[in-house]
């Protein structure tokens, strides 16, 4: 009896899958969810309305924009939207390119975001070209709900050698 | 009784899964950031890789995303035979926040000096600002996800 339970408690150990591995699918439903974040975001960047994309973030989250620039708290973030969207990014048009999930657990998401934007201004007022970006997101589900608890913006900085293999190739053509 | 103590060793196995995050983890994470610029000074690809988990996504300060391990020591073997080669990496600051025992969100800080630019120029030393997020994997810390940024100077952004 006592050999058989043990053998049983030991065989649940080794199968019992490590925990990452036991998490690795989200369902439907919280790939959705997440998919809805990005689509609020770009809606509410494109009316510019602060409020409304503060709300995809948790109240102590971590924000890091462009600049390298880190906000801690939601509103710090904000406060810096506020200024973003009454200067800079108030004719700005964001787009949302691509968006790729990765569960580390059920309630614990890896997000990353390919977006563009156009209709930018550089500080001195003049037109900034139009731009692409990746952001890596940390989501978390939280009371059901999922929010962004540590977004990172970079800009993609198109691959000069790429750019050159190209012009090389045009010269010869 | 010995069902009794089977299934209580069980739920105590289990729970261990979902307990807080040990005293030593905040150490182990500080730990992997002074392996990574110790690595990184040594212009070591293989033990900058042994610091990521085989699927870690990192996306550089360019914005290019390299995805798994593979993907990831290949293009430190360039950059650090590269434009790195001279390079020195110095974190001044790392934060740590766990999202839960085995998962951490990490802020780092850090300025880099003796880079070469893509034209081969040397680069002036800067300060970017990283987050990682790191996770345990059977009982070791490892970089499962990167992102960098060169943090502008307030002037002008």
């Amino acid at each position: 009896m006592r050999s058989k339970l043990s053998l049983i408690t030991f065989a649940l150990i080794v199968l019992l899958p490590a925990p990452w591995v036991l998490a690795q699918k989200g369902n439907s439903a919280d790939e959705k969810a997440i998919r809805e974040i990005e689509m609020r975001w770009e809606a509410a960047w494109n009316r510019h309305d602060v409020a409304a994309m503060a709300d995809v973030y948790a109240p102590n989250s971590d924000a890091i924009n462009l600049a390298g620039e880190w906000f801690q708290g939601r509103d710090a973030f904000r406060k810096s939207l506020e200024e973003l969207h009454s200067g800079k990014t108030q004719t700005s048009v964001w787009q949302t390119e691509r968006t790729e999930i990765k569960f580390l657990s059920p309630e614990i998401a890896l997000v990353h975001v390919y977006a563009n934007s156009h209709g930018d201004r550089n500080p001195d007022g003049s037109p900034m070209a139009p731009r692409r970006v990746i952001l890596s997101r940390v989501e978390v589900k939280h009371g059901g709900k999922w929010l962004i608890v540590s977004s990172q913006a970079t800009n993609i900085v198109p691959r000069a050698s790429a750019w050159a293999h190209r012009a090389s190739q045009i010269a010869g053509e | 009784m010995q069902l009794k103590l089977c299934l209580l060793g069980l739920c105590l196995l289990l729970a261990a899964h979902a307990s807080h995050a040990e005293p030593g983890d905040e150490r182990a994470i500080r730990e992997l950031a002074a392996q990574w610029e110790a690595a990184w000074n040594h212009h070591d690809p293989a033990a900058l890789a042994r610091l990521v988990t085989s699927d870690a996504d990192f996306v550089n300060v360019r914005g290019a995303w390299a995805r798994g391990r593979e993907q990831f020591e290949k293009n430190q073997t360039a950059q650090q035979e590269g434009n790195e080669r001279n390079s020195t990496w110095k974190t001044t600051e790392v934060d740590v926040r766990f999202v839960n025992p085995d998962i951490a969100i990490v802020h780092t800080y850090w300025t880099l000096s003796g880079e070469l630019s893509s034209e081969g120029t040397a680069r002036p030393p800067h300060l970017g600002i990283i987050t990682w997020t790191v996770a345990k994997r059977d009982g070791q810390w490892l970089i499962d996800a990167s992102q960098a940024t060169d943090v502008v100077p307030a002037q002008s952004h």
